[in-house]
């Protein structure tokens, strides 16, 4: 984790800051994936989860947040990844659905937070050599940043990823 | 009674002693009867009765002795008839003297028989024994004409002649045993002699082998004088050789002193060694110890740079959130970003700085450990080269030791050289001493040859004596052998000794010839060995041996010695 911070760019405003989208994002596995900036509430690291009984694999459990108590995707088991290592230190995404039920993303490691100009970003599907491990209707757009030489990022749908989960579970 | 006043008294009165007592009586009572009267103090009543008395008293006594004379008259005639040979008895009632005589001439009358008797048996005995004398006699003069089987018998009443008889018959099978030794003995003697002259004939070949070996003796003594006057010379290079090795051995035993000086100086330098390699192996643990204390502050420094790391990543962590709460207040909130922005950036760069410090902190941990690898594997050589330098330390001291036993041992065979160096001359004397010696012997061997050649000549004559023996020995056993046909000589006495009449009637004049000669040739043969002419009948004087051993002093003056050494 004390490594995964330094990869970080800094954000960069310069210019029209309408013109910019700023991007959370975090490693699943060996893929980087990213979140929008205004769908996450908080990051939390190694959140202690605790298990709820009769669930999906995709249901980590529950967390207590003092005032709230959100449900806990496991980003891997809904990827279909490996089981992540006991030693691992996740970081917990508190996702922002509005009004909905608190829910949380359970990621292997937040890279920092990028700002990228909205003309790199474009719906899914539509770059071609883009192979993804799961269906592009997770998915909310793709940034396909030049600085990444030629490594686009997958915007993940929430809607979609907690519909997922919770028709699993 | 003297015979005297018997000439007055008449035949017939001596011979009737009743007459003689009555007589007396008669004379005494008149005297007594006279002399009574003629005192006139008594009258002719008195000196009758006393003449009357005398008269009564000799008239018994005539009486008496009537008796007593005629008791003697019949032992007297008894007597008489016995000597005419009758056997009269002499008994009588009488126990006085007259019973006493008669008794007395009884056992005089039986005494006399006895004699008589013993005088007869004593005559018949003599007789007897002169018949037995006569039959010795024959035998005795059938023994002297040569039959030796012939015995005499003692079965005779008489013990002495008995007793002579088994004397003569003993005497007579010692002297027949004595014959047959002596035939024996005279054909040992023929066997000794022919055994003397074989045993004389090797000693001949024996004594010309010995002069032989006598001459090859001195032959050989001659050589082995040669040798060693040959060693004389080996001895006194040796001599020269033991001086050379006396002054190794002390070049030897410097050496051998400086090596043990250089040994302890070694010693010593190595325990400056190896003090100093402890005090290197102990300031090597400290150093040690003094980096382990400082990787120990290390890591503390590792951990509160963790703990820098971990503050870091917190800081990176609000900065993200409070990123995320200014990107939530839309334009309001654009201070705050910029703010948590900032904050983000110095939390990365705390991040880097701690993550470089870390980096340095892993090399100076990774230098730190591999100086204290350095360290122990230096302290660990030091220990063993410590090792290494106490045993060359030990070694040094060993061959200081060593260098020390080598001088003692150098010394005592320098000691032991000039002793073998001594020896060594002692031994050169003696050689040359054995040298004299040997050319002496081989002197005295040709010498001894001379001597044994002599003697040589000496055991000739030896043999020719031993068979003179031989030869009369066998006479004397054809003698002996023939000797009943030989004694022609009658009545000899059986004492004579047979073997000396049986000798000198074959050889009188060699009786004591053999024996003279054995024991004078023995004295010739001993004192004269090179006696050329020792005739058996000249050498028994023991002028002839003189003369002989003057003659070989003549010829040889050392020849007693040289006998002897030979």
């Amino acid at each position: 984790m004390s490594g995964g911070i330094s990869s970080v760019e800094p954000v960069r405003t310069s210019g029209d800051r309408r013109e910019w989208v700023e991007f959370v994002n975090f490693n699943l596995g060996s893929e980087v994936y990213a979140l929008e900036l205004g769908r996450v509430e908080q990051i939390l690291p190694d959140p202690s989860v605790t298990e709820v009984p009769q669930t999906a694999p995709t249901i980590a459990g529950v967390t207590n947040l003092g005032s709230e108590i959100p449900v806990v995707v496991e980003g891997r088991a809904l990827l279909e990844l490996p089981d992540r290592p006991p030693a691992a230190e996740p970081t917990l995404l508190l996702l922002d659905r509005d009004d909905a039920r608190p829910t949380g993303l359970l990621v292997d490691e937040v890279l920092g937070i990028e700002a990228h100009n909205v003309d790199t970003v474009a719906p899914p599907g539509t770059i071609e050599d883009w192979s993804l491990p799961v269906g592009p209707r997770w998915f909310r757009a793709v940034v396909d940043d030049p600085d990444r030489a030629g490594q686009p990022i997958g915007v993940f749908d929430l809607d979609a990823i907690v519909r997922e989960a919770r028709g699993q579970s | 009674m003297s015979n005297f006043p018997r000439a007055f008294v008449p035949t017939f009165l001596r011979r009737s002693r009743p007459l003689k007592v009555g007589l007396t009586m008669v004379v005494v009572g008149a005297i007594a009867a006279g002399g009574v009267y003629a005192t006139g103090r008594f009258d002719r009543v008195v000196a009758g009765a006393t003449f009357g008395g005398a008269l009564a008293a000799g008239f018994v006594a005539t009486v008496s002795s009537w008796r007593t004379a005629k008791s003697f008259d019949r032992l007297v005639e008894s007597a008489d008839r016995r000597a005419e040979g009758d056997d009269p008895a002499f008994d009588t009632a009488r126990v006085d003297c007259v019973g006493r005589v008669a008794d007395s001439m009884s056992d005089t009358h039986e005494t006399l028989v006895e004699e008589h008797r013993a005088r007869r048996a004593a005559e018949e005995r003599a007789e007897t024994v002169e018949a037995t004398a006569a039959e010795y006699a024959d035998v005795a003069a059938e023994c002297a004409d040569g039959n030796l089987d012939a015995r005499m018998t003692p079965d005779t009443d008489s013990e002495a002649m008995a007793e002579l008889a088994t004397e003569f018959n003993a005497t007579l099978s010692t002297f027949e045993e004595s014959v047959e030794d002596l035939t024996l003995l005279a054909d040992d003697v023929v066997t000794y002699g022919q055994e003397v002259a074989f045993d004389t004939a090797e000693i001949t070949t024996g004594s010309d082998g010995m002069a032989d070996s006598l001459e090859a003796i001195a032959a050989e003594a001659e050589t082995q004088t040669d040798d060693l006057e040959a060693a004389t010379v080996q001895m006194n290079r040796l001599a020269d050789a033991v001086q050379a090795v006396a002054e190794s051995t002390d070049e030897v035993a410097t050496i051998a002193e400086k090596t043990a000086e250089t040994g302890r100086e070694g010693r010593e330098a190595a325990d400056r060694a190896v003090s100093g390699m402890n005090h290197i192996e102990t300031e090597s643990e400290e150093t040690v110890e003094a980096i382990e204390s400082l990787e120990s502050e290390v890591q503390q420094v590792d951990e509160l740079i963790d703990f820098i790391g971990e503050i870091a990543e917190q800081t990176n962590m609000l900065a993200l959130n409070a990123h995320i709460e200014a990107s939530r207040a839309g334009e309001q909130g654009a201070g705050f970003a910029a703010v948590a922005n900032e904050i983000k950036e110095l939390a990365e760069r705390t991040k880097e700085a701690a993550a470089d410090i870390e980096e340095r902190l892993t090399r100076i941990r990774r230098q730190t450990d591999r100086t204290v690898d350095e360290v122990r594997d230096t302290s660990a050589r030091i220990a063993q080269q410590t090792d290494s330098v106490e045993n060359a330390a030990e070694a040094l001291a060993d061959i200081a030791g060593y260098a020390q036993e080598t001088n003692a041992g150098v010394q005592e065979i320098s000691d032991a050289t000039r002793k073998q160096a001594d020896s060594t001359e002692e031994a050169l004397e003696m050689v040359e001493d054995a040298a004299a010696v040997s050319a002496g012997i081989a002197d005295k061997a040709e010498t001894a040859a001379g001597s044994a050649d002599a003697q040589t000549g000496a055991l000739s004559e030896v043999t020719e004596t031993a068979a003179d023996l031989a030869e009369q020995a066998t006479r004397l056993g054809n003698a002996l052998e023939s000797l009943d046909a030989d004694y022609e000589v009658a009545g000899a006495d059986f004492e004579t000794p047979v073997v000396d009449e049986a000798v000198s009637a074959d050889a009188p004049n060699d009786t004591e010839g053999p024996a003279a000669d054995a024991s004078e040739e023995d004295t010739a043969e001993s004192e004269v060995p090179g006696d050329e002419n020792p005739a058996p009948a000249e050498t028994p004087e023991p002028d002839g041996g003189e003369v002989t051993g003057e003659e070989q002093t003549h010829d040889e003056p050392d020849d007693a010695a040289g006998g002897e050494e030979a």
